[in-house]
């Protein structure tokens, strides 16, 4: 899990794309076989911060279109652009990552170097992935996101800031946008929790509903064929 | 337990995607409650307001991945919570070739030894491992119904998404959970889904089956119909389905976006899970038997969403697109984009540019380079059997690469029992080993790049098979006949012998 931030400011990469499938921004089968990542867990992927710069190149965030059939970079993909090389806020647009799947995308967006991603809408499983992940998901009406994505464009260089404390997100050359957030997720990305963390206070509480539940529904509890 | 009131600012809610009906989720506490809702809060442990609780959990199932999951926290001088509810499989990086069990290699990652090495270990704790020695080893929710791990009732959660295919037993099961919290704690955090009812009026025609009701409901009402929704699959026609029909539909609520699917226990599900290797017997039995027969959903239960999906005339289905929506019936034309809803012709665009084909063409005809039977959708006895029927007597289309692969090394002794192995080899087909394989590709075994494939399984996202492959999602009769035909074919005609 990330260090907990109030913060983010960086460059952002425009990618307002609708329906972005979340089988497109991590392709299971492709880099699993090419690249021999063998997890098929989606939360085992390291963080950035603990990743060197050798291993920033090889995640596989945007692989179909990061690279060519011969392996080399396309140059026409926004990722491979700067200087959104080293964005770490995407603006995406309607349903990002949708498709239901659980999958390593947030973690592979994080190894690419973002922490934030804003967008007009994400595919909720892909919502909840990237708060177990750390990667900080905005929903903003797709105007907002649009007007952003405009003024990256125009100025590509300046930086963007999320700031999670004033729930606004704001560059240099306009305004501070507000977004909306659950106080709980809020509190969970600002200390850097992982799901444990949120968990471990009610281990007393979960002792005594075990208990109790052994005794309402002791079948959950396999009395037969116990472990050859 | 006291349930507390919730807490009216919503706190919680909409957070996620689009629009959050609180007021929903307060009617329910007034009338009777859901399937979905009665098992929530018989694992609730502490709710936080809002729509989020902490849930204790029945059952963690782990992959591959487990003992080294386990074998990290024990390292570190952790605890593993609640061990007797905790087991795994290695499926999806175990190679489905007979030679694995000699050429240890051909398994991905070490997963092929560290379940006989950490087997004593994690015996000892009441954990349950099947490793690929193991004789009922196989895809883990194959596995889990089977073994009676899987139980009615339970709240049971895992790392892949397919986990929602238990919830046929009548549990709730999802994916998406973190081992490291789940070991640690024995609970999982989460949102309260809201309770979306599929209810299935009509009937069944010749070959068309499970796959086909739920690849059909996608169609009809939208891979993000499910956003947010515990999905319960109701009517008539889904009591008339056997378990392993049920866990094909329940399998692909994922698909739709669903928190979970599941199907109300009934006396068809209370046969299939007693005798089974985990479930109770003698007076427990008894005992949990009474308690599964007071989760049904009550008559005036309050739902967020109520669909009816009428199955009189649909024909086997098959995706011509790259997301489980974009499917249509065997004897349907490929649609134009300029027909598809305005916010979706980009992407009907893109789907079409990726699986090379043509608006106004038929499906059927499609050449296919190869086919794959086998995956957590459908891979259980029955699935096979239907498929055998289909190639019994028949040959494997010259150029057609055709695998077959039972969920579990126990379904795979019952096929060759029956002797379904000898007619799937003598068309041509490869009988493996049971595992993931193809459908997911994490063990290595793709399609080849820029074939076209007709899968049984559950997803046709770009690259899901492999690099630039080409997914048709379909029923496995129909999976069967493309194998025969080298082509896209309709299944009852091929039986009716319409088609050389």
């Amino acid at each position: 899990m990330a260090n907990g931030f109030s913060s983010i400011s960086g460059v952002a990469a425009p990618y307002l794309r609708s329906d972005v499938m979340i089988d497109y921004i991590a392709a299971p089968g492709v880099g699993m076989h090419e690249h021999g990542r063998t997890d098929a867990e989606p939360h085992d992927h390291p963080h950035p911060e603990d990743m060197d710069s050798s291993a920033r190149r090889v995640s596989h965030a945007f692989e179909l279109e990061r690279y060519l059939p011969d392996g080399s970079e396309n140059p026409e993909s926004i990722f491979n652009q700067a200087p959104y090389r080293n964005a770490s806020i995407l603006l995406a647009g309607r349903n990002f990552g949708i498709g239901g799947t659980h999958s390593p995308a947030a973690a592979l967006l994080l190894g690419c170097g973002f922490r934030a991603v804003i967008a007009a809408g994400f595919g909720p499983v892909f919502h909840d992935d990237c708060i177990q992940s750390g990667l900080f998901p905005v929903i903003l009406e797709g105007k907002y996101v649009r007007a952003l994505a405009a003024s990256t464009v125009a100025a590509p260089r300046l930086e963007m800031t999320v700031d999670l404390e004033l729930q606004t997100i704001t560059r240099p050359d306009s305004g501070p946008i507000p977004f909306q957030m659950n106080p709980r997720l809020l509190a969970r990305f600002m200390r850097g929790l992982a799901d444990e963390d949120e968990t471990m206070p009610f281990r007393n509480e979960a002792d005594a509903f075990r208990e109790a539940q052994q005794l309402r529904q002791p079948w959950i509890y396999r009395t037969h064929g116990d472990p050859r | 337990m006291k349930r507390r009131e919730f807490i009216k600012t919503g706190i919680g809610a909409g957070v996620g995607c689009g629009f959050v009906p609180v007021q929903s989720l307060f009617a329910q506490q007034a009338a009777g409650k859901t399937l979905f809702d009665k098992i929530w809060e018989a694992h609730e442990i502490s709710f936080l307001g809002g729509v989020t609780s902490v849930l204790h959990v029945d059952r963690m199932m782990l992959p591959d991945s487990g003992p080294s999951s386990i074998r990290r926290l024990l390292q570190a001088g952790e605890a593993i919570r609640n061990p007797e509810l905790v087991w795994a499989v290695a499926d999806h990086q175990v190679s489905t070739s007979p030679e694995r069990y000699t050429n240890r290699s051909l398994n991905l990652g070490s997963v092929a030894d560290e379940f006989p090495e950490m087997k004593e270990q994690l015996a000892a704790m009441g954990i349950q491992a099947f490793g690929i020695d193991d004789p009922e080893q196989g895809i883990q929710h194959v596995v889990g119904p089977e073994t009676g791990l899987t139980l009615p009732g339970m709240l049971m959660v895992a790392g892949d998404s397919h986990t929602c295919t238990h919830g046929a037993l009548g549990c709730v099961s999802w994916g998406g959970e973190t081992a490291q919290n789940v070991l640690l704690t024995g609970t999982v955090i989460r949102e309260r889904a809201r309770n979306l009812r599929v209810n299935y009026v009509g009937a069944l025609g010749p070959w068309v089956r499970g796959k086909d009701m739920i690849l059909h409901t996608i169609g009809t009402l939208g891979a993000d119909v499910g956003n947010r929704c515990a999905v319960e699959y109701a009517g008539p026609l889904v009591r008339s389905l056997s378990v392993e029909g049920r866990m094909t539909i329940c399998n692909l609520s994922i698909e739709m976006g669903a928190a979970t699917g599941m199907v109300a226990p009934d006396d068809t599900t209370f046969e299939y899970v007693a005798s089974r290797e985990f479930a109770p017997r003698g007076a427990l039995w008894d005992q949990a038997l009474a308690y599964w027969r007071g989760l049904p959903t009550d008559d005036d239960a309050t739902l967020y969403r109520d669909e009816t999906i009428d199955m009189t005339n649909v024909e086997p289905q098959v995706t011509w697109g790259i997301s489980p929506e974009h499917v249509i019936g065997v004897s349907d034309r490929i649609p134009s984009p300029d027909d598809a809803p305005f916010e979706k012709r980009d992407a009907w665009r893109r789907a079409l540019e990726y699986t090379r084909l043509t608006p106004g063409d038929t499906i059927a005809d499609t050449p296919v380079d190869e086919v794959f039977i086998g995956s957590c959708a459908e891979s259980r006895i029955e699935d096979l059997r239907a498929a055998a029927e289909v190639v019994r007597g028949r040959q494997v289309a010259p150029n057609v690469l055709a695998w077959a692969i039972a969920g579990s090394r126990p379904v795979k002794r019952q096929a060759e029992a029956e002797g379904l192995d000898r007619i799937f080899r003598d068309a041509g087909f490869d009988w493996r080993e049971p595992g993931c394989s193809k459908c997911y590709g994490s063990n290595g075994e793709l399609v080849a790049q820029g074939k076209r494939s007709v899968s049984n399984s559950n997803r046709n996202y770009v690259g899901r098979q492999g690099i630039d492959a080409i997914t048709h999602l379909v029923s496995t009769p129909m999976a069967a006949a493309a194998a025969i035909a080298g082509r896209i074919v309709d299944v009852r005609k091929l039986m009716a012998g319409e088609i050389a």
